[in-house]
């Protein structure tokens, strides 16, 4: 079941979440939301809050990732840096594109395996540009090029250093120099207080069917040589190396990615050996991954809705197929953050320890030196496969297995910190006070506490008052003493994008091994209120003009704020809260690229989506 | 081809071909060096001769077990040998017809790849100091500090509601509140943005408020309260206190930026180094009236 040319080709879609009431029979949702215009204290404006939100992406490919270069990328890291404080960068298909507000941070993760050796091999001087395999993997036919990169695939899923045998000291060089200049790089760029620029990479491996990648991260500025997938395709291995750099003074953490196309082996209830997980393994893979990427541009890793079917938003940008194949993906238990959330709670009954209690980040995943996160402005991911609107929607590689039209616009990650500077991006991330959105920068804050004295989400410095008596996302309640938890959550809108429709809070829990979910629509816009037959609100409304790709906010609302208290809450059970914002309906990135080619939107895709925010979640532990 | 041939069942028309008898795939290549032989024999140095030598049999195989990971069997070898030929055949003729030069995709797809290697050269030179000084020296000007902005803002909320709440209270100010701070009530307060701004450059406001707010800061009069003004959050009150032209940095202060441009402007200088040695080596002539006929007007 081994596929490379799933574990390696660049791909696709995500999905989304969650459901009221899995069981229980559906309690209906507490909310004593705020409103919005609420009348409010005069004066006292609030002070300096001890944190704020950064916005970035820290899942970024560039020329020097084996893949991006056959895909005819040719910007470098310095490029992807500009490009994040927003420059215009040009694209390789043709154009140039520019965000609309500049990224606080960025995090330049190119492939471990082979870095800069296929951009060095060329080089006509190279002696590595002489070789076949290196003619196949530049040759201008994206099919000879394809089957070529397949190749490269294969070779590093089987752990082979000499794709290019005769040249493999140049192999070596290329890759050694590449390194070092990726960290010159971002120590050049990074910009303490204005912007920060982290050292990274990826690492590529696959084991089964899936896989199993992770972005590198570390906190100072420098680093040795990268990990590969060829050192070893075990996280055991790589938690080891990242071990001996921590020991050696050097914070590092790591980020797993796509789980959705992990075929279930990314949250598997077992070590990557098959063996029951042990204290010391959970202990490790805990102290080296304290988030994972819930959503990026091969989608959206929240939830599915075999898993969650209850989750009436839950079939939202999924990823159906391999990357590169058309084997459809069937192994959903695994591959999804809120299953691992649950399955971690009942691990900790089971066993005692929890392998899962992770937070999440957003990224992109682009190999294009420059992240696709708006919708009306999507540019692809994979160069000269999918940079023109035709390309993409004429399904043009959609016979060898990548079909692009299912591609998200999506996976910014946001972080909670008191400066923009490494130190404070990286430490938000070790504490989980982060959350991913699908591309629009909508603020969440939330809170979780037993006893938050009284204050009004939204006023005053409210902020400091909830860090002072509660706990922000990804931290944990405290004893409950006969108290039921409270909520806080405060969400705005993106000042350039839509209205907001809903906050929504899921609760995942377990008792006695069994795990359990639901969702509550802790806020609603447009005085909504659940259905307490249903459990479910009505639907916000959906303003989209599909035949000019346009929406307009007159439905939703720009701010919603409230506090929720868990009525069902029971003092012996393990839970997590996460919060789940939903915007008001927007047109898909492939509307906007029908109405750019004047053609009716894909009738097989949605032409509207609702663009979402994920936070880490609020632990409970008896 | 041989890549496909141990790759993982993927592409279709690749695959057909596959399906065809390994044999019938053999024969013809024995036909063709059946061919070539006798060709080679005729006329030793014209450009149809294809001589695979010890060398190139060797790269092929060793090309071969890089890709693969083990050594090709004797068939295989033979299959990757007339794939070889059959590449090298079509990659001259189509060289003769002018394919190349025809095809759009192939002639920028080699233009990126020589740009991008003189760009990644560039990119690779660490400046001195001087360098960068002779940099900044040359346009010190163009090195300044964003125009700042101070304001003051009020929230009043969405939709027509805010819209009334807000211009009502800048109707109700006295004329002697009109410019002050302090001199609206904290309006809905459910932003977590500060009341008032010093010095914020358009980034820091387009963050807080959206692009289109500051666009319009920059179009509001000075010292009194406007509203509606319609950032992307609702209806505010705006009070622009100051404005603070972009000053001038002075070299420590411009170091990342001078760099940046030291590092364009070498690029471009090699850019155009190149462009004149190509120059040199080529004569161009242009129909001018041709181009003036197609609106381009006349030549420099």
């Amino acid at each position: 079941m081994s596929n490379p040319i799933r574990s390696l080709a660049p791909l696709l879609l995500a999905a989304a979440l969650m459901v009221a009431c899995n069981e229980g029979g559906g309690a209906p949702a507490q909310t004593a939301a705020i409103p919005v215009t609420a009348p409010t204290t005069p004066g006292t404006p609030p002070s300096q809050e001890p944190t704020r939100v950064l916005w970035g992406d820290l899942h970024l490919h560039t020329a020097w990732s084996f893949d991006a270069f056959v895909f005819t990328t040719t910007a470098t890291p310095d490029d992807a840096y500009n490009f994040a404080k927003g420059a215009p960068l040009a694209h390789p298909a043709g154009g140039v594109y520019q965000l609309d507000r500049p990224f606080d941070f960025l995090a330049v993760t190119d492939h471990s395996e082979y870095v800069g050796v296929v951009n060095a091999a060329a080089d006509p001087s190279n002696p590595m540009s002489a070789l076949a395999v290196t003619r196949n993997l530049l040759n201008p036919n994206p099919m000879t090029s394809g089957q070529a990169f397949l190749a490269m695939g294969a070779a590093i899923h089987n752990g082979n250093k000499d794709f290019f045998a005769p040249q493999r000291a140049a192999s070596d060089k290329a890759a050694a120099d590449a390194w070092a200049k990726t960290v010159e790089i971002a120590n050049r760029q990074n910009d303490p207080g204005k912007f920060t620029a982290l050292v990274a990479y990826e690492w590529t491996a696959s084991q089964g069917g899936g896989e199993i990648h992770r972005n590198i991260i570390y906190r100072g500025n420098g680093a040795p040589l990268p990990y590969t997938s060829m050192d070893s395709n075990r996280p055991e291995d790589l938690w080891a190396f990242l071990e001996t750099n921590r020991r050696a003074g050097r914070p590092v953490l790591a980020i797993p990615h796509n789980s959705n196309i992990s075929n279930g082996e990314m949250f598997a209830t077992t070590d990557s050996f098959g063996q029951k997980m042990t204290a010391a393994y959970v202990d490790a893979r805990s102290r080296n991954e304290p988030v994972v990427e819930i959503t990026q541009t091969k989608g959206t890793s929240e939830t599915n809705p075999t898993l969650s079917p209850n989750d009436e938003f839950a079939n939202f940008e999924l990823l159906e197929t391999f990357p590169g194949s058309t084997t459809p993906i069937t192994q959903f238990a695994g591959g999804y953050v809120r299953d691992a959330l649950k399955k971690g709670l009942a691990m900790q009954d089971g066993d005692g320890f929890n392998p899962y209690r992770f937070g999440v980040v957003g990224g992109t995943d682009s190999h294009l030196a420059m992240s696709p996160v708006i919708e009306n402005n999507y540019f692809g991911t994979t160069g000269n496969r999918d940079g023109t609107a035709a390309l993409r929607l004429n399904c043009t590689y959609c016979a060898s297995g990548t079909d692009f039209r299912k591609f998200s616009a999506s996976g910014l990650a946001a972080v909670w910190a008191p400066e923009n500077t490494r130190e404070a991006v990286f430490d938000a991330i070790q504490r989980k006070e982060t959350y991913a959105t699908t591309g629009p920068r909508i603020q969440v804050r939330f809170f979780g506490g037993f006893d938050f004295g009284d204050f009004a989400p939204g006023v005053g410095d409210w902020v400091k008052s909830a860090y002072k008596t509660g706990t922000p996302m990804g931290g944990a309640l405290g004893t409950a003493q006969g108290r039921r938890p409270v909520f806080v959550v405060w969400a705005a809108k993106d000042p350039n994008g839509a209205n907001l429709d809903r906050v929504q809070i899921i609760k995942v829990w377990s008792k006695g091994g069994v795990s359990h979910e639901q969702i509550f629509d802790a806020v609603l816009s447009g005085g909504r209120v659940v259905d307490p037959n249903t459990g479910k609100a009505p639907p916000v409304g959906n303003t989209v003009s599909v035949g000019s790709a346009t929406y307009t906010n007159t439905i939703g609302a720009a701010i919603l704020t409230g506090t929720w208290v868990d009525l069902a809450f029971d003092a012996a059970a393990r839970a997590a809260y996460y919060v789940r914002v939903l915007e008001i309906p927007t047109p898909r990135w492939s509307t906007s690229d029908a109405v750019r080619l004047s053609r009716p939107a894909p009738s097989d895709l949605p032409s509207t989506i609702q663009e979402r925010a994920f936070t880490s979640a609020i632990w409970y532990t008896p | 081809m041989e890549v496909a041939r141990a790759g993982p069942a993927k592409g279709e028309a690749l695959g057909r071909l596959l399906r065809q008898p390994l044999l019938q795939f053999v024969l013809i290549g024995a036909l063709i060096f059946g061919l070539y032989s006798v060709l080679k024999g005729a006329e030793p140095s014209t450009p149809t001769e294809i001589h695979l030598g010890p060398a190139e049999l060797k790269w092929l195989h060793e090309t071969w077990r890089g890709q693969f990971g083990h050594p090709p069997s004797a068939m295989e070898m033979r299959a990757a040998v007339t794939a070889h030929v059959d590449e090298e055949m079509r990659y001259r003729e189509g060289l003769a017809l002018g394919l190349d030069r025809d095809d759009t995709v192939v002639r920028r797809r080699l233009a990126q790849k020589y740009d991008f290697l003189l760009g990644s050269q560039a990119n690779e030179t660490i400046p001195t100091e001087a360098q960068l000084r002779a940099v900044f020296e040359r346009t010190p000007a163009r090195y300044a500090a964003p125009a700042l902005t101070s304001f003051c803002q009020v929230y009043f909320g969405e939709g027509a509601e805010g819209l009334a709440r807000s211009r009502a209270a800048v109707a109700a100010l006295a004329p002697s509140a009109a410019g002050k701070a302090q001199a609206l009530p904290a309006g809905s307060g459910l932003r977590p943005n500060p009341r008032c701004y010093e010095g914020a450059a358009p980034d820091e406001a387009a963050r807080d408020f959206g692009t289109v707010f500051a666009g319009t800061l920059d179009r509001l009069p000075r010292d009194a309260w406007r509203a509606p003004v319609e950032p992307g959050y609702g209806f505010h009150a705006v009070l622009v206190r100051a404005r603070i032209p972009g000053q001038p940095l002075n070299f420590q202060q411009a170091r990342r930026a001078v760099e940046a441009d030291w590092r364009a402007e070498i690029v471009r200088q090699a850019r155009e180094r190149q462009d004149r040695d190509l120059r040199k080596r080529y004569r161009v002539t242009i129909d001018e009236a041709a181009l003036s006929r197609l609106g381009a007007g006349t030549g420099p």
